[in-house]
C-alpha cells in the first residue's frame, strides 16, 4: 500500500511568495534611492560592506543553516576567490572584471576541495577542520618571505605577504564615471552582487533540492533511507555556494583596491557568523537582517567601542540561547517547520 | 497485600504524538507479569514512561504504594524501580565489572557493593569468569547477563525486562529464562516484555496483553493462551 | 648536541603546557560532546586572577593559586550553567554549543581587556633562576610547569580510570541514557566535569603566564595547540591526548629550531588536517566510537 503524498509535505511552510516579492522590491527600492538621497561617501562605502557581507553570508547560510555543515572556511573561500582576482590583475593583466568571475571559479574548485576534505566528517570535527584550513592558510601568507618579484628596490612576495597586495588596480569606475561618482560605481556592482548572491540563495532553498538538504540536515539516516545522497549533495552546497562569494571577495579587492592576509582573521569570521546566527540559520531573509542588525550594532558600538566585542559576544549568546530561529524567526506566525 | 506497582490511566508519547493512551495495569509484589504484544504498539514507551525517561502526560504510576509519577529518574531507581533496557545499552568501552560497579554507585558502602556483587556473581557465574573482559567484547547472551546483573546492581525492587530473547539462539533464551525463573523464586518482582508469547507465559504470575497504546486484557497465562485476543492482535483478525 | 637538548628541553616545557589544556578541552569532548571555544578565555580569566591575587592585591602565592583556581572552577561552572545546561535540550546542541561558547569568550576577553588594559603584563608568581645543562639554561620555572603538568595528568587519568566518579563520568559519555537508568545524576556529573575543565584551563593559564606574559589574547594560541592535540589524539582521548601533547610539543620544537619558526604552526595544521581526512577518530584511538 502506498501514501498519497500530503501536497504539505511538498509545500514549505516557509515561503511566502507575496511576502518574500514585497519585502525584496521594498529592499531594493531603498538601496537604488538611497545613494542619491544622501550621496554621502561614508554611506556608500557601509553599503558596500553590507552588500559583500550578505553576499558572502546568504552563501554561508547554504551550507551552514540549509545543508547543516559547520564549515568554518567561508571566509577563507572569499579570501581565495579576491586574492585570485588580484593576482590575475598583478601578475596576467587580467582586467578585475574578467578576474571577478575568474575568482568566483577559483573559489569554487577551493571550496569543493575543502567539501571533499569534510565528507567523512560531521559537526564539530568540520569546524576544526575548517579552521584548521583557514588558519594555516592566513599563517602562511603572513609569513611568507620569498621573494617572487622585484618592483624597483623593493621585493615583492608572490602572495604579498603580511603587507597584502594591492596596485593591482579597480575596476575603472573613475573613469567610466567621473571621481565625483566613481564611488557609485563599486556601490551597485556589490549590490549586483548580492542581488545575484540571494537570487541564488532563494532558488537553493525552495527547490526540490533545497529540501533534499534540509532533509539530510534535519534527519540523516531518514534521508540515507530515502536514497538521498549525501555526498552528493554536500559537493554540491560546497561548490555551490562558493561562486558568488569568491566573486564578492575579487569585488573587495577592487573596492579597497588592496587584499590582505588581516580579512582571515578570527574576528570578522565571528563577525559573519554572528550575523549569520542572529539573523536566523537556514532561513532565507536571516543572512540579510543578521548582516544589517550587526552593522546598525557596530555603528552604534562607535561610541562605546571598548565594549563591541563584549556587546557582539553577549548578542551571540543570548541569541543562541533564547533566539534560535534569529531575528526572521520572530516574525514568522506559525511554528518552525521541523 | 498492595500492588508493588499500579499504573492508573497513563497517558505518554513522543512530542505531539500520543502512543499511550490510559495504561492500567497492576501485579503483586513477588509476582512476574508479562507484557506481551506486537512490535511497535508501545511496550517500550510503557517502560520509559514509569522509569521516567518519558514524561506522564495523564494518570498515575504507584510503586510500593507511593506515587512516583512526574519524579526525576534517578529518585525512581533510588526507589528501587530498574529499567533494563531493549537491546543492553551497555558501557561497550568498559569491563564487565565496571558495567556492573556503576549500577552500584549509589551505594554509600563498600561491604554493601561487594555484598551485592556477590549475589550477581553468584547467579551469573559466566560475568565472574568475565569481569575483566571490555564489554563489547562479549557475545549477545553474555550482554544480556550483563544487562540483567547491572539491574540487580542497583538495587531493583522491581526489575523492569524489555525483550530480555531479544536476538538471542533459542538455547541462550533458555538460560536467561532460567535466570528470570530464579529470580522469581527468590521473591523478586519482575515486569517482563516479550513479543514471545509462550516463553513470557512459562515464568509470569499474570500476562498483559498490549494493543495499540493500551492494555486489553489481563489474566493468568493459561487463560490468555486460551483466549481469541492474541490471534486477533497478532494476525490482524 | 646543544641543539638537541634545546629542542628535547623546549619541547617538554611546550608539551606540558599544551598537554594540560588539551584535557580540560577533550574531557568536556568526550562526556558532553561540547567543544568549549571559551576555554582559551578561561586560561586567561586564570592568568590574570593569579595575577590579581597575587600581583595587584599582594597575597601569598598559597592564597593567590587557589584563587585562580577558583576563578576557573566557578566559569567552567557559570559556562555549564548558562550555556550547556540550557542548550542541551537542543537538536543542534554541538553546533549551537560550538557559537554560544565563542559569546562566552569574547565577553571575558573584552572584560579582561578593560579591568587589566591590553598591554601585557609581568606574571608576579614565577619562580626565579634556573640551571644549566651542557651549556642549555633550563629555568626553574619551566622544571616546576613539567612536573605539575605530568602529576597533574597522572592524576586525572587515574581519577578517570578507577574512582567512582571517574566511572559515572565514563557511563555518562559512552551511553547517557544507560547511565540514567543506573540511577547515575547526569546533571552532577556534567556539573563535576565542567569544574574540572576550568580548573585545568586556570592551571594551564597560570604555567602559561608565568613563562610568557599575561595578555588578554594569550589564549588564543594555547587553545588552538590544544584543539590539535586533542584531534589527532582523537578528541575525547584522556592518555592519548598527553601522549600526543609532548610529541607534539617535541615536533614543534625541531620543526622551529630545523625549518624556521614559520613552518611549525602550518605543519601541525597540516596534520590536523591529513588527521581528519582519514582518521577522523585520532591516531591514538583503537576504534572509532571508543569514548573516554
Ligand atoms: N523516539 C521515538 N520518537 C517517536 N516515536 C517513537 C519513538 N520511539 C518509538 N516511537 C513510536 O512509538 C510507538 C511504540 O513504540 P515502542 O514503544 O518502541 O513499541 P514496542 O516496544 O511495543 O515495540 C511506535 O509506533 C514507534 O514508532
Ligand atoms: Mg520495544
Amino acid at each position: 500500500m502506498t501514501m498519497p503524498i500530503d501536497p504539505d509535505l511538498m509545500r514549505d511552510p516557509d515561503q511566502n511568495k507575496r511576502r518574500d516579492l514585497t519585502i525584496a522590491a521594498a529592499a531594493i527600492v531603498v538601496c537604488v534611492v538611497l545613494p542619491f538621497v544622501f550621496p554621502n561617501r561614508y554611506l556608500i562605502g557601509q553599503g558596500v560592506t553590507l552588500f559583500l557581507w550578505v553576499a558572502v553570508v546568504s552563501q554561508w547560510n547554504l551550507v551552514f543553516g540549509v545543508g547543516g555543515i559547520f564549515s568554518l572556511a567561508q571566509l577563507a573561500i572569499f579570501a581565495v576567490g579576491g586574492y585570485s582576482a588580484a593576482m590575475l590583475a598583478l601578475y596576467l593583466n587580467v582586467s578585475l572584471w574578467f578576474g571577478m568571475f575568474l575568482g568566483g571559479l577559483v573559489a569554487t574548485g577551493f571550496s569543493l576541495i575543502v567539501g571533499l576534505a569534510c565528507l567523512r566528517l560531521s559537526g564539530a570535527y568540520v569546524a576544526l577542520l575548517t579552521l584548521a584550513l583557514a588558519t594555516a592558510l592566513q599563517v602562511l601568507i603572513i609569513t611568507d618571505t620569498t621573494c617572487f618579484m622585484r618592483q624597483g628596490v623593493t621585493c615583492m612576495t608572490f602572495t604579498g605577504g603580511s603587507r597584502g597586495l594591492s596596485r593591482f588596480g579597480d575596476f575603472g569606475f573613475t573613469a567610466m564615471l567621473g571621481r565625483a561618482n566613481a564611488p557609485l560605481g563599486n556601490y551597485f556592482l556589490a549590490f549586483a552582487v548580492a542581488l545575484a548572491a540571494m537570487l541564488f540563495a532563494y532558488l537553493v532553498i525552495y527547490s526540490p533540492i533545497g529540501l533534499a538538504f534540509r532533509a539530510i540536515r534535519d534527519n540523516k539516516l531518514y534521508s540515507i533511507g530515502r536514497g538521498i545522497s549525501s555526498v552528493r549533495f554536500q559537493l554540491l552546497i560546497f561548490g555551490a555556494s562558493a561562486f558568488f562569494t569568491g566573486m564578492a571577495g575579487a569585488v573587495f579587492a577592487g573596492h579597497y583596491r588592496a587584499i590582505g592576509a588581516n580579512i582571515l582573521d578570527t574576528s570578522l569570521l565571528l563577525f559573519l557568523l554572528s550575523m549569520m546566527v542572529i539573523g536566523g540559520l537556514g532561513r532565507f531573509w536571516g543572512p540579510l537582517a543578521g548582516t544589517t542588525a550587526l552593522l546598525l550594532f557596530d555603528e552604534a558600538m562607535k561610541e562605546l567601542g571598548e565594549w563591541r566585542l563584549a556587546g557582539l559576544g553577549a548578542i551571540l549568546l543570548l541569541s543562541v540561547i533564547f533566539m534560535p530561529n534569529g531575528i526572521v524567526g520572530l516574525f514568522r506566525s506559525r511554528p518552525a517547520a521541523r | 497485600m498492595t500492588p508493588i506497582l499500579e499504573i492508573a490511566g497513563l497517558g505518554a508519547g513522543y512530542g505531539s504524538v500520543p502512543i499511550l493512551h490510559g495504561i492500567n495495569l497492576s501485579f503483586g509484589a513477588g509476582q512476574v507479569c508479562g507484557l506481551v504484544g506486537p512490535n511497535g504498539h508501545g511496550k517500550t514507551t510503557l517502560l520509559r514512561t514509569i522509569s521516567g525517561l518519558l514524561p506522564t502526560t495523564r494518570g498515575q504510576t504507584t510503586f510500593d504504594g507511593e506515587s512516583i509519577t512526574g519524579l526525576p529518574v534517578h529518585e525512581i531507581v533510588g526507589r528501587g524501580v530498574i529499567h533494563v533496557p531493549q537491546g543492553d545499552m551497555l558501557f561497550g568501552e568498559m569491563s564487565v565489572l565496571d558495567n556492573l560497579l556503576v549500577a552500584g554507585t549509589r551505594l554509600a558502602a563498600t561491604s554493601e557493593v561487594e555484598d551485592r556483587l556477590a549475589v550477581v556473581f553468584d547467579l551469573l557465574p559466566r560475568l565472574k569468569e568475565r569481569r575483566f573482559q571490555s564489554a563489547f567484547t562479549l557475545s549477545g547472551g553474555e550482554r544480556r547477563m550483563v544487562a540483567i546483573g547491572r539491574g540487580l546492581m542497583a538495587g531493583g525492587r522491581l526489575l523492569m525486562l524489555d525483550e530480555p530473547s531479544l536476538g538471542l539462539a533459542p538455547a541462550v533464551i533458555d538460560e536467561i529464562y532460567d535466570v528470570i525463573s530464579k529470580l522469581s523464586h527468590a521473591g523478586q518482582s519482575v515486569l517482563v516484555v516479550e513479543e514471545n508469547v509462550t516463553r513470557a507465559a512459562e515464568v509470569s504470575d499474570v500476562v498483559a496483553l498490549m494493543d495499540h497504546g493500551q492494555i486489553v486484557q489481563v489474566g493468568a497465562p493459561e487463560t490468555l493462551l486460551s483466549g481469541l485476543s492474541i490471534d486477533a492482535t497478532y494476525f490482524g483478525g | 648536541m646543544d641543539t638537541f637538548i634545546q629542542i628535547v628541553i623546549s619541547g617538554l616545557v611546550l608539551g606540558s603546557m599544551y598537554s594540560v589544556s588539551a584535557i580540560g578541552l577533550t574531557l568536556l569532548w568526550g562526556a558532553l560532546n561540547v567543544l568549549n571555544m571559551a576555554h582559551g578565555a578561561f586560561l586567561v580569566a586564570g592568568g590574570y586572577a593569579a595575577y590579581y591575587f597575587g600581583g595587584y592585591l599582594g597575597l601569598p602565592a598559597y592564597v593567590a593559586i587557589p584563587g585562580a583556581l577558583a576563578t576557573g572552577v566557578v566559569l567552567g561552572l557559570l559556562v555549564y550553567a548558562g550555556v550547556a545546561r540550557p542548550l542541551r535540550k537542543n537538536a543542534n546542541f554541538e553546533t549551537t554549543v560550538i557559537i554560544a561558547t565563542v559569546g562566552v569568550a569574547l565577553v571575558i576577553e573584552n572584560l579582561v581587556q578593560k579591568g587589566f588594559g591590553a598591554y601585557p603584563l609581568k606574571q608576579p608568581l614565577s619562580l626565579q633562576g634556573g640551571f644549566n645543562i651542557a651549556q642549555t639554561f633550563v629555568p626553574w620555572n619551566s622544571v616546576l610547569v613539567c612536573v605539575v603538568s605530568i602529576v597533574l595528568l597522572v592524576l586525572l587519568d587515574f581519577v578517570v580510570r578507577k574512582t567512582r566518579y571517574g566511572r559515572m563520568i565514563r557511563a555518562v559519555a559512552q551511553n547517557y541514557e544507560a547511565a540514567r537508568l543506573m540511577g547515575i545524576r547526569t546533571g552532577a556529573v556534567y556539573r563535576f566535569v565542567f569544574a574540572i575543565s576550568g580548573l585545568m584551563a586556570a592551571i594551564s593559564g597560570i604555567m602559561l603566564s608565568t613563562a610568557t606574559t599575561l595578555s588578554p589574547t594569550m589564549g588564543y594560541d594555547p587553545m588552538l595547540k590544544a584543539f590539535i592535540v586533542c584531534v589527532i589524539a582523537g578528541l575525547g582521548e584522556v592518555r592519548g591526548a598527553l601522549i600526543a601533547a609532548f610529541a607534539l610539543g617535541v615536533l614543534e620544537a625541531t620543526v622551529q629550531f630545523q625549518l624556521g619558526v614559520r613552518f611549525a604552526l602550518p605543519l601541525l595544521l597540516l596534520l590536523v588536517v591529513v588527521t581528519l581526512i582519514f582518521r577522523p577518530q585520532g591516531l591514538l584511538r583503537k576504534n572509532e566510537a571508543s569514548r573516554l
